[in-house]
């Protein structure tokens, strides 16, 4: 079977290793490296692409795959756009954190709300568009931001729905529910509630930073479940092995579905 | 070599240099795009004032280590 796999991330690159032995596999990325927010230089993702490479799959990379018919996938690059007639889609395009409408944030829309995938890269930049921040939510997102900041010398303050696990090293709010902003161009005041109690903080910026959403963005390949599609996308695990192990275990429950037992 | 892009890090192959209508060309590759660098005779007085700082400190280094080597051989 032809297979493209869209996604050259650690879960990607798990389905295609699994599913090269029997199947003609393409990894497509819209990044013309493998390796998706891993990074290609991480030690895993050279390995994994080593791997794959040897089982016999090709790269499409640097191509955004936007819509799957079923039989045939479209991908747009700087070189221009391609069909690529294949029959089985997996779509491990990664994760996403929440928006504010998912986590219900109400107020106003000032500038100054930012995903926490956008504020990271910022970060890791040496560019802070803030000098106080309100991190929304818990997790890996979170935790790099924190630390980020504090490093940087910046100020912060953690909002959390839960628990706190473990010490931050920031002011944490616990149990917070019912998430405010508010300002007229940009982002001057964070509203939540914490038992009966509302609690206001001035800050510059909110940034969003969980829980996790699997990003879909391949039009016919929106929903799950789609049309000749699987979709692998973990919104739990973060470690490099962890989701290579969970691309390479979804792709060997597809074929054992499909009748191929090795 | 590595490019700092928004898009994170990308590497930078050169695969080629060459100088063409008076413009020094590098062509390679970030990972599977072609990609080239092009320095033209209007980008050189600015990149000058970029390293001259540094070359001049390095020059007046190197000829303070000329000069101690040589004072101390005689």
């Amino acid at each position: 079977m032809r297979i493209a796999v869209v996604g050259a991330g650690p879960s990607g690159l798990g389905c295609a290793v699994e599913l090269a032995p029997d199947h003609q596999v393409t990894v497509i990325d819209r990044l013309p490296v493998a390796g998706g927010e891993t990074g290609w230089q991480n030690a895993h993702i050279k390995k994994y692409v080593s791997k794959a490479h040897g089982s016999g799959v090709s790269f499409e990379l640097g191509a955004m795959a936007t819509r799957w018919d079923g039989t045939q996938l479209i991908a747009v690059s700087p070189l221009g756009s391609q069909k690529i007639d294949v029959d089985y889609l997996f779509f491990a395009g990664g994760i996403r954190p929440s928006t504010s409408a998912e986590i219900e944030l109400s107020g106003d829309r000032p500038a100054g709300v930012i995903p926490a995938t956008v504020a990271l890269h910022l970060l890791e930049s040496g560019v802070a568009l803030w000098h106080d921040a309100v991190v929304i939510g818990e997790g890996h997102w979170a935790s790099e931001i924190i630390a980020a900041i504090t490093k940087q010398g910046g100020k912060c303050t953690s909002v959390i729905t839960g628990e706190a696990g473990s010490d931050s090293g920031v002011t944490t709010i616990e149990n917070a529910k019912n998430f405010k902003v508010f300002g007229t161009s940009r982002v001057e005041r964070f509203e939540c509630d914490v038992a009966e109690e509302t609690l206001k903080f001035t800050c510059d910026a909110v940034i969003l930073a969980g829980p996790a959403r699997p990003n879909r963005n391949i039009e016919g390949a929106l929903i799950d479940p789609a049309s000749h599609c699987t979709f692998v996308q973990s919104t739990t695990l973060v470690d490099p092995q962890a989701r290579f192990d969970f691309g390479r275990n979804e792709a060997r429950m597809w074929a054992k579905a499909q009748g191929e037992i090795r | 070599m590595k490019v700092s892009s928004p898009i994170g890090e990308l590497p930078f192959e050169p695969k080629r240099i060459r100088i063409k209508d008076r413009k020094i060309q590098i062509d390679g590759e970030m990972g599977s795009w072609p990609a080239k660098v092009v320095i033209e005779a209007s980008d050189i007085p600015s990149v000058l004032k970029l390293v001259g700082r540094p070359l001049l400190v390095l020059i007046v280094l190197i000829g303070l280590v000329t000069l101690t080597v040589n004072t101390l051989i005689k």
